[in-house]
């Protein structure tokens, strides 16, 4: 599984690192259960700081979608299936309110911000079930 | 004697460049002579003309060193030796300087301003790939005959025993009979098929970085045709210096008579090594294709500008990046992260290794 990272985005590498382990998830192409790569590879392959890409893999710790155990390293710890934690749709629904308000202050009409909605799940879903065929 | 180095030394740097040549032809299309290119200059005439007297270059670098090297009439092992150092060290010299054509254009033309870039890595284990076993299995049977064969002669074997033949077959350096003076060259023969079997086992495991001036798979493909290539070929080199080994063993033992027959047996050693390694760079080329293949259609980020991270193209030095070894970006393999102190260590005790192991060979050649 490939992550991509751009050195010059606004956006800062821990947060993409973060945000495209999340999306790998939500493709189904990191399944609960898989290992990935410690720190130090992962570092290593990047060429940037073991700090940079310990402070994503913490971020991912603290949501629960990854858990840490000396182990097994880094392990991805919850996926589609499972029942979101109880604390996680408080947290959501207010980083979701900012982005509809974006949308909205922005002059999107209702109707398209729920077809942009439904298409992205849908393309979480069709990858899913792609991957899901692909590793069977 | 004269014909023998006649044709050795020119065969030899002939086979040496066509290595060299074919190594470059497996750069990925953003590097062309080592040089952080964009994909919208890749194809720009000052790179096809830098890479064309790129090409004059090291075919002039070869026959200087050849016609040098017919010129040396000295028989010994560092003399033979000499042409493949001296045609290195030439053609570095026209890399260097044919690089410097495509530098200056992308430093006047700002070729990266502005351009959008991305890296991409692994994030999950790549499935560990197992080296061929096969030939370090025929490489241990090759030995073992050969070793049969010499226990067997050992008790009708003279005292003492040739050591050493010159470039002509004759036997120039003698040593009193003993385990090691007739199983030595066996020995150090284990010694090489077991340390590059290790190496085959450490290159199929390293997790190689990806970087990714393509679309991930194609980044993905390129690691694991790398990987799979330099795997295959250190398996199949221990093979081929054990059958060298071996023969050039068994011509001195068997046919001492024959003069001929050590030298053919060291020459088809050297030809057998070049040519496992041009099968495998011409392999991994062709499993490499559609790696290389663009689609214009759908135009990805290019790889991130580390020129500067590139001395000469050839030696990475990165004090930020925690990689003390990283793929080369020029030819085949790995190198060592110079910025960092544990890459400076290792690279220090590997020539301090190679010297050794150099100072050995010229020694123990001539002080017997």
């Amino acid at each position: 599984m490939l992550i991509d990272i751009d050195p010059d985005s606004e956006s800062p590498l821990y947060q993409q690192l973060r945000d495209q382990v999340v999306r790998a998830i939500a493709e189904g192409s990191l399944k609960p259960g898989e290992a990935l790569a410690s720190v130090r590879q992962l570092a290593g392959q990047f060429g940037i700081n073991s700090a940079t890409v310990g402070k994503g893999y913490e971020l991912l710790r603290q949501e629960g979608l990854v858990r840490t155990s000396r182990r097994s390293g880094s392990v991805v710890a919850r996926g589609p299936a499972d029942e979101p934690t109880p604390g996680f749709s408080a947290g959501w629904t207010g980083r979701l309110r900012t982005l509809l308000a974006e949308a909205v202050a922005h002059g999107m009409p209702d109707q398209s911000i729920r077809d942009t909605t439904d298409s992205l799940l849908a393309d979480f879903a069709a990858s899913r079930t792609d991957s899901g065929r692909s590793a069977s | 004697m004269i014909a023998f180095v006649l044709v050795f030394a020119p065969v030899f740097t002939a086979l040496f460049g066509v290595l060299f040549a074919t190594i470059i032809a497996l750069r990925p299309p953003g590097l062309p002579l080592s040089v952080r290119v964009p994909q919208a200059h890749a194809n720009d005439a000052v790179v096809a003309s830098a890479i064309r007297r790129f090409r004059w270059g090291l075919v002039l670098a070869w026959l200087v060193t050849a016609a040098l090297a017919l010129a040396v009439t000295d028989q010994t092992s560092l003399a033979t030796l000499l042409p493949v150092l001296l045609y290195a060290a030439f053609s570095i010299l026209v890399l260097v300087l044919c690089r410097r054509m495509i530098l200056r254009a992308k430093r006047e033309g700002d070729w990266f301003e502005g351009l959008p870039v991305q890296v991409s890595a692994q994030i999950t284990s790549p499935a560990y790939h197992h080296p061929p076993i096969v030939w370090p299995a025929l490489a241990v049977m090759v030995l073992a005959a050969a070793t049969a064969v010499n226990v067997a002669l050992y008790p009708s074997l003279p005292d003492p025993v040739p050591t050493h033949f010159n470039a002509a077959g004759e036997a120039d350096g003698w040593a009193a009979k003993s385990v090691w003076s007739v199983f030595g060259v066996l020995m150090i023969g284990t010694a090489v098929v077991v340390l590059l079997a290790v190496l085959s086992i450490v290159a199929a495991r390293y997790a190689a970085r990806t970087q990714a001036d393509d679309n991930a798979e194609q980044a993905a493909l390129r690691t694991r045709v790398q990987r799979s290539m330099l795997t295959l070929l250190l398996s199949q080199l221990s093979f081929v210096i054990a059958l060298g080994i071996s023969a050039i063993e068994l011509a001195q033992r068997l046919l001492p008579g024959v003069k001929w027959a050590t030298a053919a047996s060291a020459i088809g050693l050297a030809i057998l090594v070049m040519v496992v390694i041009i099968a495998a760079v011409a392999r991994g080329r062709e499993q490499l294709r559609p790696a290389n293949v663009r689609d214009p259609r759908n135009p990805r980020p290019d790889a991130v500008d580390d020129d500067e991270h590139w001395k000469g193209g050839l030696f990475y030095v990165n004090s930020d990046d925690p990689a003390l070894v990283v793929p080369r970006r020029f030819g085949l393999g790995w190198t060592l992260n110079l910025g960092r102190p544990g890459g400076i260590v290792l690279t220090i005790l590997l020539l301090l290794l190679i010297a050794g192991v150099v100072t050995v060979v010229i020694l123990t050649a001539h002080l017997r």
